[in-house]
């Protein structure tokens, strides 16, 4: 029977763990999902899952590559559950991406906040062509960073296999993206 | 010429120096140069537009105050790695850890002609009161890594030095708890100990991407989480104050 004061030492152990990795976990979620509200869904359910899944933790494991699996599973939940009822990404309407100061043009503003707005709704597009795991693999290689060893983790498969994934993902955004930049 | 495999030049990222014999194709070969190249623009476009909306230093509590309220009332919650930090351990731990450190910090605090023993609550005190401090100064010097600026070179000498202080004091605490048979303290402080020997026989000028790969290193082994929390709950556990409400009570 554990006492009150060790269910308080755990409970403080698990606050401080959210309130450190909240930010990142967010960031991954919104990197993976492209909309702020189910990112903030995927935040809770990854914290949640944490603190039930508590018994398959590794002690020895590190537990940032941990979060950030059950982070990526979540996301991976919410794109297939978009999928399945054909719901399209709302980032474009959404999001407040000011693409105006970053396009280096002269060019009148209202022309300007079109062509962004177009970016932004051929790079949702694009990466809602991309299957769960494919994105996966681009947003933690290409937008976290993370190592190939890292990804392969997170993900439960080979090193080839992230290589392979995020080539494919790749390809992909390279054909979707081709019009914008002349990338073909 | 052989090209680069396409999967690998896929994988490549300005964030990290890609092998040697990678850089050397890639300056002979016009060819890769131009697939990379388009990668790049390809990561750059989505990169742009990815700016991920901004959250505040309250988005933390913000988050525990959602999540805490859906956590099962009555369930107790057992986070894995800091069991030994329960109070139930957290005393066998303190009392061997006095066992085996006696020795040493009898020398450290009493004089040799001091013949009266010493009481095991107040030895017990002396030693959590020595653990709680050494954890205390490491991490503040890994906070100072965490939080150091990344614009150009950083000098980190001073940060190089308490780390090697504390590298010894770190060596006596890991090898009592091994010697004791608590694992996980020793997991812990051997992993700080690594992380404390890189700091103080790394560069003493780090560049950007030393930084980066420092912080990663931290943050990918939960160190200075791990480490707050034992110096938390040692403090709890005998009622002491942080340092900042000691150093104030003692001037």
């Amino acid at each position: 029977m554990r006492s009150l004061e060790a269910e308080e030492a755990d409970a403080a152990s698990f606050r401080a763990l959210v309130e450190e990795h909240s930010r990142m976990v967010f960031r991954l979620a919104w990197r993976m999902t492209g909309n702020v509200e189910d990112a903030e869904d995927v935040v809770q359910e990854t914290f949640l899952k944490a603190h039930r899944g508590y018994e398959s933790f590794d002690a020895r494991a590190g537990f940032g590559t941990w979060i950030y699996r059950i982070a990526v599973n979540c996301s991976i939940d919410v794109l297939r559950r978009r999928r399945s009822h054909g719901v399209t990404p709302r980032r474009a309407d959404e999001e407040k991406i000011d693409l105006v100061e970053a396009i280096p043009s002269s060019e009148p503003v209202p022309e300007q906040r079109a062509f962004a707005g177009e970016i932004g709704r051929s790079v949702a597009s694009a990466l809602s062509r991309l299957s769960e795991r494919e994105r996966a693999a681009f947003v933690l290689r290409h937008l976290e960073g993370m190592p190939i060893e890292g990804i392969a983790d997170v993900l439960k498969i080979g090193p080839n296999a992230v290589k392979q994934t995020v080539f494919r993902a790749v390809q992909k955004l390279r054909r979707e993206l081709a019009p914008i930049g002349s990338v073909s | 010429m052989n090209h680069l495999d396409e999967r690998d030049l896929a994988c490549l990222t300005p964030k990290e120096e890609p092998a040697a014999p990678v850089r050397e194709h890639l300056r002979a070969c016009a060819v890769c140069r131009a697939r990379l190249d388009e990668i790049v623009k390809i990561v750059r476009i989505v990169s742009d537009v990815e700016s991920v909306p901004e959250r505040g230093d309250s988005y933390g509590g913000q988050v525990w105050s959602r999540v805490s309220r859906q956590l099962p009332a009555r369930r107790p919650f057992a986070f894995p790695w800091p069991t030994f930090l329960a109070p139930r351990r957290l005393a066998f731990a303190g009392v061997s850890l006095l066992v085996l450190a006696a020795t040493f910090l009898a020398g450290r605090f009493w004089r040799a002609e001091r013949s009266t023993p010493l009481s095991p609550a107040v030895k017990e005190r002396v030693l959590v009161v020595a653990l709680s401090d050494h954890l205390e100064h490491s991490a503040a010097v890994l906070i100072e890594l965490a939080n150091a600026p990344e614009n150009g070179t950083v000098d980190v000498s001073s940060e190089q030095a308490r780390a090697n202080d504390l590298v010894a004091a770190n060596r006596l605490y890991r090898q009592t708890a091994s010697q004791t048979g608590d694992r996980a303290v020793s997991a812990v402080l051997e992993e700080l100990e690594r992380v404390l020997l890189d700091v103080a026989h790394g560069p003493s000028q780090l560049t950007p991407a030393d930084l980066a790969a420092l912080r990663r290193r931290i943050e990918e082994k939960g160190v200075l989480f791990k480490v707050r929390v034992i110096g938390s709950n040692l403090r709890e556990r005998g009622e002491l104050p942080g340092r900042e409400a000691r150093e104030r009570k003692r001037t």
